[in-house]
């Protein structure tokens, strides 16, 4: 009953928590992944790319000091809570534009001093519990490659890749469909597109907790389809443990248009979803490292 | 084997070695001490304190009350007495109880508590029956003329024959008369004494006016009738006693009360504490004398297991309670020790079961405000004010406040739809509503914010879901909290609680896939299902 491939080998929250997280996750390491600044620091520090870091900000009343900076980024800029989990709090604009006026990825244009309230929302900790006094990150935003991107998406897909002492584990891509309004995550609605680690190319997909062979807005079809990039992805999020010491953890990577792939973060809690998106569990790839 | 493979075995070994050594404790417990277990079954009733205040200045002082009765429908339980070795405690065998002092100065405070448990009865009167002509020598007392009774009095007894002429059936004369001091006595909130003719001129009186009213008239148509004075039984503080009225009927006493309404029946919260037309407290004079009830609802047992073992060492209830110097109930310690109870109820649907509930404890904590209200009335409430706060908060966030201002204004509107629903539902009647008031405003407030973020991040389906888990959780941990013989055994071992530690290492250490996983992942399963 409770072998390796018991019930397709699915590890539950239980077993996470326990057997991974709990075992292999220090709380300093944690704590580090958790905290997006810190964890980017030791990435840079290890190499690995990153978003480059634009700006930060503690007080919403600062953003004066910040804006001529945000202006100056063409492609655009992300906004992103410090501590924030599951995307949460995570805005993306296109342009800052001199005279005051942002133009968001996801509808209308605001004024500055709209910016700057929420941003002093994300600040009061609004999207980041048990953190009184939060801090604001501008990223920059990454240039889509259209290595990933299928037709006509409403956002950009990233990759999860689960890694397990070191070793990539399993692997998914995430596409955004106009149901999970551009992002990227599976409970939003996102299409999770498992990936064949040793073959790279996609396997199986799932869509709203079923399986899927195509991409729901576009009629694509993502079974069979190879994963460019997936070795340089590997590598990288295999890299991560040496900059947060994590031994269970999700490493989550975009494509860039001229710097390839990039670490967009670490998690400590990585979800169980991406099981479904490969119709497998992870125990068995699991099992086999810990073996060696 | 493979049963236990899901579980780590330190923690079982842990759990086990802490189990034996608080069944141990406990087996010494009954076994060693004496703990008696015998009165761990229970049942309602009312705890009720008396506490009577005196100062005496020097001279000899003497203190009676009347003791609450024992009979068919109400037994007595538990009595206890303390004045501080001060006075001497006797009891007459007319259920008298007096505290002396051969000379007596400053200020005491006397207690007696009891555990009273009660009976409402409903009566059937004979129809048709006449009203007999004569009775026997110990009930013919109870148609004399009293000082204030006075049945013989000539506006009383023409009062009577209106209400009841001649010839009137026995049923039919106690209803009009009933009726009379019930409708066309007008019930004045006042304390003193009134006597029969004073009621009758004013047409309104106190309560025991209105009862020696109607004594008297029945006592003028040749029915036997006494007052009895005594108790309502509710959870409160009380200077007042109460009076109602005795009639001798088909030989049987059968009670009537003008005040309240009650005819040929007694309400379960009546207690009797003195036959006739007697004082309850009666004293020496010139001295200073003050007193009030406490009243509590509660299980009979809980006070029994904890007294029953008084002489016993390891009795921590005991202690605490004597510490406190009886100021903390029972009943609140016995919610203290439940939480962790309902705290497990929690980590089971959620780890086994893999139920999502708001918070991380919050079911548990929403179970004890359904305390006072009961399950359904309380989950009603619970829904109405979590939606209508809801409803402001995602107005707010449209808004676009800031955080904590924003809960601010939540727990502001909980508080008031607290209020006014409650309000609302007691005016048609639901009297549970009135233990709202005790309801948690901040969790119930946290858990509108959580319903509301839910709703905006994810959809109101996720929401919807969340919020059932939340009640199916709630209402779990709300029979649990219900289970008496698990209240009494907790009471009467609260090291019971070592062996919820026991259960939540075996829990925490259980690595298994939770229910709703075996759904979630139903696609996955078909290599390798059963081996």
């Amino acid at each position: 009953m409770s072998g390796p491939s018991a019930f397709g080998g699915v590890v539950g929250m239980n077993r996470r928590n326990r057997d991974f997280v709990l075992r292999c996750n220090r709380r300093p390491a944690i704590a580090m992944a958790k905290d997006k600044i810190a964890s980017k620091a030791a990435m840079a520090a290890e190499g690995i790319p990153t978003p480059r870091l634009i700006a930060t900000l503690h007080a919403a009343a600062a953003l004066d000091r910040v804006y001529p900076a945000l202006v100056r980024e063409e492609s655009g800029f992300v906004v992103k809570p410090c501590h924030g989990a599951q995307g949460r709090g995570i805005q993306i604009f296109l342009r800052a534009l001199p005279e005051g006026t942002l133009l968001p990825f996801h509808g209308d244009p605001i004024t500055s001093r709209e910016f700057q309230f929420s941003l002093a929302s994300i600040i009061s900790g609004e999207y980041s519990s048990g953190v009184p006094e939060e801090t604001v990150l501008f990223e920059e935003r990454i240039r889509l490659s259209t290595a990933w991107v299928y037709r006509d998406l409403p956002g950009p897909p990233d990759m999860r890749v689960i890694v397990y002492e070191g070793r990539a584990v399993m692997a998914m891509l995430r596409v955004p469909t106009v149901a999970s309004g551009g992002r990227a995550n599976l409970h939003q609605g996102g299409v999770g597109a498992g990936i064949d680690l040793a073959a790279g190319v996609i396997t199986h997909a799932v869509w709203k907790g079923r399986r899927a062979t195509h991409h729901p807005d576009t009629g694509e079809e993502l079974t069979g389809r190879p994963v460019q990039h997936l070795q340089e992805c590997v590598v990288l999020a295999e890299r991560c443990r040496r900059a947060v010491p994590l031994g269970y953890m999700g490493v989550d990577l975009m494509l860039d248009a001229q710097a390839g792939p990039v670490v967009i973060e670490v998690n400590s809690h990585p979800g169980l979803a991406i099981q479904l998106a490969n119709g497998h569990g992870l125990r068995p790839a699991l099992a086999q490292v810990a073996a060696e | 084997m493979k049963l236990f493979k899901n579980f780590g075995k330190i923690e079982i070994a842990i759990a086990l070695a802490i189990s034996a050594a608080t069944a141990g404790v406990i087996f010494y417990k009954i076994q060693v001490l004496d703990y008696t277990i015998a009165a761990v079954r229970p049942e309602d009733g009312y705890f009720v304190r008396l506490t009577m205040n005196v100062r005496g200045n020097g001279r000899p002082l003497s203190v009676r009350v009347t003791l609450p009765l024992q009979s068919e429908r109400q037994s007595i339980k538990s009595e206890r007495e303390s004045s501080g070795g001060r006075f001497t405690y006797t009891i007459s065998p007319g259920r008298i109880g007096q505290w002396r002092a051969p000379d007596f100065s400053g200020d005491q405070n006397i207690t007696y508590s009891f555990f009273a448990q009660t009976q409402a009865r409903t009566y059937t009167l004979p129809e048709g029956v006449p009203i007999p002509d004569s009775y026997s020598d110990d009930i013919v007392k109870h148609l004399l003329d009293e000082e204030r009774i006075q049945s013989k009095a000539p506006e009383i007894v023409a009062k009577a024959l209106e209400l009841a002429p001649a010839g009137t059936d026995l049923s039919t004369t106690l209803k009009n008369i009933y009726n009379y001091c019930y409708t066309q006595v007008k019930f004045l909130e006042v304390r003193g004494t009134t006597d029969a003719i004073t009621a009758l001129k004013l047409g309104e009186a106190s309560c025991n006016g209105k009862n020696r009213l109607m004594v008297a008239l029945l006592r003028a148509r040749g029915i036997p009738a006494r007052m009895a004075n005594g108790l309502i039984l509710e959870s409160n503080r009380k200077r007042t006693t109460h009076a109602w009225t005795i009639a001798y009927v088909n030989e049987e006493w059968v009670p009537f009360c003008p005040t309240n309404g009650h005819f040929a029946e007694i309400p379960e919260q009546y207690l009797e504490l003195a036959k006739g037309d007697v004082a309850v407290f009666t004293h020496s004079p010139n001295i200073g004398f003050d007193w009030r009830f406490v009243i509590q609802r509660q299980l009979s047992n809980e006070e029994e297991v904890v007294y029953s073992n008084i002489s016993n060492p390891l009795n921590i209830l005991h202690a605490w309670t004597t510490l406190k110097d009886y100021h903390i109930s029972l009943q609140l310690i016995m919610i203290v020790l439940m939480v962790p109870i309902g705290a497990t109820v929690v980590a089971l649907c959620r780890n086994v079961i893999g139920l999502l509930p708001f918070g991380t404890f919050m079911p548990a904590l929403i179970a004890v405000s359904f305390r006072d209200t009961g399950l359904v009335v309380g989950a009603a409430f619970f829904l109405a004010v979590i939606l209508i706060a809801t409803a402001v908060n995602v107005a707010l966030m449209r808004l676009r406040l800031l955080h904590i201002p924003r809960l601010v204004i939540i727990i502001s509107v909980v508080v008031m739809s607290i209020t006014l629903l409650a309000l609302a539902a007691m005016r048609y009647g639901i009297t549970e509503a009135a233990g709202v008031s005790l309801f948690p405003m901040a969790i119930l407030s946290l858990t509108s914010e959580r319903f509301s973020q839910v709703l905006l991040q994810e959809d109101w389906k996720a929401a919807g879901k969340r919020m059932i888990a939340t009640f199916v959780v709630a209402g779990l941990c709300y029979g649990v909290y219900n289970i008496k013989p698990l209240q009494t055994a907790l009471i009467a071992f609260p090291e019971l609680l070592f062996v919820n530690i026991s259960i939540n290492l075996i829990l925490g250490s259980w690595t298994g896939m939770r229910l709703t996983e075996y759904l979630r992942f139903r696609d996955l399963a078909t290599i390798d299902d059963g081996n």
